[in-house]
């Protein structure tokens, strides 16, 4: 690791406000990869062993469906992916693939799992900011979910789509259910 | 109010403390509270300000939400050793469902946001393990949530949208699937279907 990588570390939000020598203890963990346009990261459905930091270049997360891949995100210099991994090691739950050539930083969960273990400051700070990243998470799917129950529609991509008038007919035939019920429960 | 000395052994008890040397537990019981509710007593409601989060010493609590038809949807049942609340102890914003004793009532130690803030800039080792706990159990959540929610937006047909919903909610509130239930596609009994079934009587 250069004085470069750790002027780049300080910009990334995950590692803010991490005093100078548990940054030392992060580069520690760092490992650089290299890998080229259009080369797999990690596979969907595999062990998650680490999580990971672009240094250059621009990383695709997709789902295969069939034929076609379905991209969810797209992330680039500075950003951060596949920390889920990092916090309980369960299968990827989407795949990762190189859009350019790519400096990625690879933080292994074994490496994460030590200094967690030890309860180390590093890992406390760590912590705290994978904690506000879920609870952000969360609320996002949270509202995601209302937004199901109370529309019954969704913007789905490559789903089958209900037309607005099949939708809002369901919608008025579910509302009187409703009603019905609602009136026979109160009588 | 402060732990009551017959219930001290019980919040000593709870997973979150258990493990934690005898001069830390003494520590955190003299700065933390406990409250006690009766059954069907609210604790906080959907939408509520509030920052503290709770460990369940006894009884029960019971997550639920109000429907888009006015009726309270039940999304899980939460019982002693477990946490609840965590998600506004860190992000500060308001209560995403509500949250009442069960019949049995409850007893809860009581973890507002500025005493773990103190604990947390002390790194203190409970902060730690709660920390830790929530970390785990948010992303377990997130990640059963957002697997019946991708389901949710391309089921066929209205009723298994709305039930997959449901589920994602209920993975979201703690309700425990197994890994089976949470991949089958299999219908949850809501109140939906229940007026459904009703409406057809």
């Amino acid at each position: 690791m250069t004085v470069n990588s750790y002027d780049f570390l300080n910009d990334i939000p995950l590692f803010k406000g991490i005093p100078q020598d548990q940054m030392m203890d992060i580069l520690r963990m760092l490992r650089p990869v290299s890998f080229k346009a259009g080369e797999l990261i990690f596979r969907q459905g595999e062990e998650g062993r680490a999580a990971f930091v672009i240094q250059s270049g621009a990383v695709e997360i997709f789902l295969q469906a069939d034929r076609e891949a379905i991209v969810l995100a797209r992330f680039q210099s500075g950003e951060l992916f596949g920390e889920l991994a990092l916090i309980d090691g369960s299968p990827r739950s989407a795949g990762a693939r190189a859009m350019t050539n790519c400096e990625i930083l690879c933080l292994d969960k074994s490496e994460f799992d030590f200094l967690r273990g030890q309860h180390q400051p590093v890992a406390f700070h760590l912590l705290r900011q994978f904690s506000d990243e879920l609870c952000a998470r969360i609320r996002d799917t949270n509202e995601q979910i209302d937004q199901l129950l109370v529309h019954g529609k969704s913007e789905q991509r490559g789903g089958p789509i209900v037309t607005s008038a099949r939708k809002d007919q369901q919608d008025a035939s579910s509302s009187n259910i409703f009603k019905r019920w609602i009136s026979k429960l109160s009588k | 109010m402060a732990i009551p000395k017959n219930v001290q052994s019980q919040v000593i008890a709870h997973p979150l403390i258990s493990s934690l040397n005898q001069e830390e537990t003494r520590l955190i019981m003299n700065q933390l509270d406990y409250k006690a509710l009766r059954a069907g007593e609210t604790l906080f409601k959907e939408g509520d300000s509030g920052t503290q989060c709770f460990l369940i010493i006894s009884g029960s609590i019971v997550v639920s939400k109000c429907l888009e038809s006015g009726l309270d949807q039940t999304l899980a049942t939460l019982g002693s050793g477990e946490l609840l609340g965590q998600i506004a102890l860190i992000d500060r914003k308001p209560r995403s469902a509500t949250c009442k004793a069960g019949a049995q009532g409850v007893g809860l130690v009581l973890l507002g946001s500025d005493t773990f803030e103190s604990l947390y800039s002390a790194q203190n080792t409970f902060a730690y393990k709660v920390l830790d706990h929530i970390v785990s159990d948010l992303a377990k959540r997130l990640r059963g949530a957002n697997q019946q929610l991708s389901k949710a937006k391309s089921a066929s047909t209205d009723q298994l949208r709305h039930s997959l919903s449901i589920k994602a909610a209920q993975v979201i509130a703690g309700h425990r699937y197994t890994e089976d239930e949470l991949n089958s596609i299999e219908v949850v009994k809501t109140d939906f279907e229940e007026a459904i079934k009703y409406s057809r009587h």
